[in-house]
């Protein structure tokens, strides 16, 4: 693959890009010196956020490079893969304050999703089996099923916490959890999804979303790139149930005991 | 055995009376659904035995004041036909001239169902009013287990 199409539809080279780069930043530099003349505390973060994001982008940006000239792709995109799983999993599962082990149930919820969504994309051919395609899309199917799954673990948490006695109360009637945490898992799996269906609904009103905005700077249709980010919509709005419905199932297993009582990191505060 | 089976004959009544959405019917009746417990005579026993008349089936639980709470709670409880209750303190947030009614009706219905009722209370005049035998729990141990004519009131802690 030519270094062409990697600079198609924006009309410079990668180093006339990084004098633009530079000189885009001068806005940037005005933000942080005013940020630190305010007092506003952020201008050390900031600035740390910027290095430390632009740094990842540059390096992903190389490896891609690397990627999408070599025949070895078909195995290096597995790496790609896993490694946006585990990193996914591991920071979903920081939400989980207390829950032991809750990768096990961040992990397998992220994967869950996002396969789904990717094999549908790749089965109805709007995903070409390239890396170019592949590579953004899974990111994007990582991505979102990553902060459904922090959203749902995080509000069946605190649902679960808040609501500690009327769950007793049930237990102690004999009704089994699965039924005790129904509730719950309903208002966790919508509380997820509330900020995909808000974007979905304010879709081109409000903001153009990634895939399009990337599809019209590569000089796409804009009728093709609208149906293109509605395909992506329906697998993140899809790969996201999937993995609300995942986090809502596994996380039974860590929120009850073997003998259905509430398990005692719950009591934690 | 099975949690759930065990906590169908055994039944913990918890100090804090939380009501499920819904109607004292859906309340009463959630647990016998899921049992598969026919629902009816078991709903309109349960609440004579508790004291509350049948207008209340159809008033929503969690506006009702604690004492209700508390008696929707217990008629939960008995609809399971149960052979041994726990009652952690079934009489807090009662109306204090209510509270002899509200023991009278717990004796009454242990009585008439046999069933056993374990009654937790920080009560001495209470434990000694209710029980046919007082066991007295200091830091999660027994001490002394005697009738209410024999249990001293130095024993209490």
């Amino acid at each position: 693959m030519g270094g062409g199409i990697l600079t198609m539809g924006i009309p410079y080279t990668p180093l006339e890009g990084l004098y633009i780069l530079l000189a885009a930043s001068s806005l940037l530099v005005l933000v942080i010196i005013l940020s630190f003349y305010k007092k506003l505390g952020i201008g050390k973060e900031f600035t740390y956020a910027i290095v430390k994001g632009g740094g990842q982008l540059v390096l992903i940006a190389l490896f891609l490079t690397f990627l999408f000239q070599t025949n070895l792709w078909i195995f290096l995109i597995w790496i790609l893969l896993l490694t946006m799983i585990i990193v996914g999993g591991h920071t979903s599962a920081k939400r989980a304050t207390h829950m032991p082990h809750a990768f096990q149930i961040t992990t397998p919820s992220i994967l869950a999703g996002a396969t789904t969504a990717l094999i549908v994309l790749a089965l109805s051919r709007a995903m070409p089996l390239q890396p170019q395609y592949i590579i953004p899309l899974a990111g994007m199917a990582f991505g979102n099923s990553m902060s459904i799954c922090s959203l749902s673990l995080d509000r069946l948490i605190r649902e679960i916490k808040l609501n500690r006695t009327g769950i007793e109360s049930m237990l102690s009637l004999g009704i089994p959890s699965k039924q005790a945490m129904e509730e719950y898992n309903r208002l966790s799996i919508r509380a997820a999804l509330i900020p995909t269906i808000d974007r979905l609904k304010t879709l081109g009103v409000i903001f153009i979303p990634g895939a399009m905005a990337g599809l019209l700077i590569a000089g796409t249709d804009p009728l093709v790139a609208a149906e293109y980010q509605i395909i992506v919509y329906l697998m993140i709005v899809g790969g996201g149930i999937i993995t609300a419905m995942t986090v809502a199932f596994l996380a039974r297993k860590k929120i009850f005991t073997e003998y259905d009582q509430l398990a005692e990191w719950l009591y934690k505060e | 055995m099975l949690p759930t089976f065990l906590r169908k004959t055994v039944i913990l009544v918890p100090q804090e009376s939380v009501m499920f959405p819904g109607t004292v019917k859906d309340n009463i009746s959630l647990a016998l659904r899921i049992h598969n417990i026919n629902n009816d005579n078991k709903i309109s026993e349960s609440l004579t035995d508790t004291g509350l008349p049948k207008t209340f089936l159809n008033k929503k639980a969690q506006q009702l004041s604690g004492g209700e709470k508390k008696r929707v709670s217990l008629a939960r409880a008995l609809a399971l036909s149960p052979t041994i209750l726990l009652l952690d303190e079934p009489t807090t947030g009662i109306d204090p001239k209510n509270l002899h009614t509200v023991e009278q009706r717990i004796i009454r219905f242990t009585k008439q169902r046999n069933l056993t009722a374990l009654w937790v209370t920080h009560d001495v005049s209470q434990a000694k009013r209710v029980s046919d035998r007082i066991a007295n729990l200091k830091q999660g141990q027994i001490t002394t287990i005697t009738t209410p004519n024999k249990f001293q009131w130095g024993e209490a802690y």
